[in-house]
């Protein structure tokens, strides 16, 4: 198991158990998280854990956020290590997340009705 | 054909209708010089038969105005007019026409000065179709050229002596030369290269440069058979390939120049002929000297059975020793005066200690400069032989394992120790990371794609540094693949897939996907930490 989830009713917290994201184990991550892309949904994925993370991985982050967008949900990112955030602006994707620095900073920014 | 018939005169232009269309030709017909100019740019007629009084705009204008438009010049003109006189006949002739038929005319004579014009118009039509299909064919001509050159011609460098780097290039004029170069790698302590330019241009030169690389390559083998695999004396091998083809370029009375040398890596020593080709620079990183080493060789097949010396100098670190063809030397300026050696020689004292590449690159753009143009009368082509500094001392190491998903962590384990102990305590460990990162998407790449079919097969990660330059191999036996040319703008947008190749790109300094012919492919990758 690479996640464990933090049910809420409106949002959850997808919390990386596992440490690299890579291209041996992001298809089970992508298994993982599928269940949880419904309609309307907001999910933040706490990254404090996550050490390291390839295009593999990149891949299905982006996968998730387009699937939840589609159904009328939100993705957050929160906590990343330097190396992931280094990774991030490496291939631009900085400003295509909604990444907070903190998960309380996350989940304050989900609109007060889902809070 | 398609005949155009330009008169007021609607009875003229009914009865050279008439004529014409007897002959089995298509006739078009306009009676004002305004509607005539707005059929042409339409559509070209081979013959066009003109009235001098047209109007506003008579026949004269008219023909120059027909002259002046694109393909103008392939049409038959032939004026048909009452004006006779001498002075008349000079202004048709001036306006561009290319004959004239005096009105009125008798039947008879009308039918043979038609039948005349039908026949120039005929061979111009033959004569211009000959020469698009020879535009043609000396296109493909040079599309083949090109072909062969970066096939047969250019030889790639070797990647795997360490201290030694090696850049090569050859930057091919509008039209196909001979310039030519490969590398012969012997063991791991010796290899050689050749470089030379066959005298002529196109395909024929080029095919010749072809052949003499064969011939080289012949003569190794032929004479390592002989030596029980060790390298034969470079005199032995160009004695050989003297012997096959000079008294074939003697026949063709053509001629070719080139530098054989031998890099002897423990003895650090070059052994060298030059056989009427561009002198070698090499500059001398112990004295902060650069020398120009003469050849005393005649080309290949000036004469036949000739003699072939040898000479042997030393070599240390930091020194670069350049080789180049004389479409460097003989650039010309506006003012006619060559680039010349000594320009070379200052260029290759200035800039050694920039990477290969940029080294090269630059000397060709200082001679485009230089020249004025970037049209070349001859071929451009480089080789430069960099010997590194032994400022940190290199060391390799490698891993082998299975091509398979599993591996990925092992391999940016192995890549991260290597790189952390390299660039030691006092370093600046950041781009460590981003070197993993590298590693680890062409790794993936490799057990994604190449082993899509079988995985698990062999996989070897090959790293060693000299002078603060990081090189990785990584070495295969899965479907090679060239990947196509990045399009840094797609990362404005954010993509699912694709990034791999793009991160490789953006950390790597150089990255190379190899084939080599032993079942092995190679991704090879350098980070360069003197860049950063």
């Amino acid at each position: 198991m690479l996640l464990t989830l933090d049910i809420n009713t409106d949002y959850r917290v997808a919390n990386f158990i596992c440490d690299e994201l890579d291209a041996e184990n992001s298809e089970q991550f992508a298994r993982e998280i599928e269940t949880h892309l419904l309609p309307g949904m907001h999910i933040i994925f706490d990254m404090k854990n996550l050490r390291f993370i390839d295009s593999s991985g990149l891949g299905v982050l982006l996968t998730c956020k387009r699937k939840l967008q589609d159904a009328g949900g939100i993705m957050k990112l929160c906590c990343l290590s330097v190396t992931v955030r280094e990774i991030l602006e490496l291939v631009r994707l900085v400003r295509v997340f909604e990444i907070y620095d903190s998960r309380e900073a996350a989940i304050q920014s989900i609109p007060d009705s889902l809070n | 054909m398609n005949i155009l018939l330009i008169d007021d005169d609607r009875d003229i232009r009914l009865l050279l209708k008439m004529l014409l269309s007897n002959y089995g030709h298509a006739v078009s017909e306009c009676d004002n010089a305004p509607g005539a100019l707005e059929i042409c740019q339409l559509e070209s007629f081979p013959l066009m038969v003109l009235d001098w009084e047209l109007g506003e705009i008579d026949g004269i204008q008219l023909c120059r105005q027909l002259r002046a438009l694109p393909h103008g010049d392939e049409s038959v003109i032939l004026m048909f007019t009452g004006r006779n006189s001498p002075e008349e006949i000079q202004m048709i002739l001036e306006a561009g026409a290319n004959d004239y038929m005096q009105k009125p005319a008798d039947i008879k004579w009308l039918k043979i000065r038609l039948q005349i014009a039908i026949r120039q118009a005929e061979n111009q039509m033959a004569r211009k179709q000959a020469e698009r299909q020879l535009a043609i064919a000396r296109t493909k001509e040079v599309e083949i050229g090109s072909k062969i050159q970066q096939n047969l011609l250019l030889g790639k460098p070797p990647l795997r002596y360490h201290g030694i780097e090696i850049a090569a290039r050859s930057i091919a004029s509008r039209k196909v030369d001979g310039d030519f170069y490969d590398f012969y790698p012997h063991d791991d302590a010796c290899f050689d290269l050749v470089i030379g330019d066959v005298m002529g241009k196109g395909i024929p030169a080029a095919l010749l440069g072809a052949a003499i690389k064969s011939r080289i390559l012949q003569a190794m083998n032929e004479l390592k058979s002989q030596t029980r695999g060790l390298p034969p004396d470079l005199s032995r091998i160009l004695s050989y390939v003297d012997a096959e083809v000079t008294p074939q370029l003697i026949e063709l009375g053509t001629f070719v120049t080139l530098v054989f040398v031998r890099f002897y890596l423990e003895k650090k020593q070059i052994g060298m002929i030059n056989c009427g080709h561009p002198r070698t620079i090499h500059f001398r990183n112990s004295e902060k000297k650069s020398v120009v080493i003469p050849g005393d060789n005649l080309p290949l097949g000036v004469l036949a059975n000739g003699a072939y010396s040898v000479q042997t100098f030393s070599y240390g670190a930091g020194d670069l020793i350049f080789f180049y063809s004389d479409g460097i030397t003989e650039a010309r300026n506006a003012q006619r005066v060559f680039f010349g050696e000594e320009r070379v020689v200052s260029f290759v004292h200035e800039k050694n200690r920039l990477p290969l590449g940029e080294f090269i690159d630059g000397l060709c753009q200082t001679v485009e400069k230089f020249s004025g143009t970037d049209a070349l009368n001859d071929d451009r082509t480089c080789v430069a032989v960099k010997i590194m500094d032994s400022g940190n001392s290199s060391c390799s190491d490698v891993l082998e394992l299975d091509g398979q998903r599993g591996s990925l962590a092992r391999i940016r384990e192995f890549v991260k120790e290597f790189c952390a102990a390299m660039i030691g305590e006092t370093g600046d460990l950041q781009p460590v990371n981003r070197i993993v990162l590298a590693v680890n998407e062409a790794a993936s790449n490799v057990i994604r794609h190449a082993y899509k079919d079988h995985p698990g097969g062999p996989l070897r990660i090959c790293v060693s540094h000299q002078d603060r330059r990081i090189e990785f191999l990584i070495e295969h036996r899965g479907q090679p693949f060239q990947p196509p040319v990045l399009e840094t703008e797609r990362f404005r947008e954010p993509r699912e897939s694709g990034m791999g190749l793009y991160i490789i790109d953006e950390i790597m300094d150089e990255v190379e996907y190899l084939v080599r012919g032993d079942g092995w492919n190679t991704i090879r990758m350098v980070y360069d930490l003197r860049l950063k």
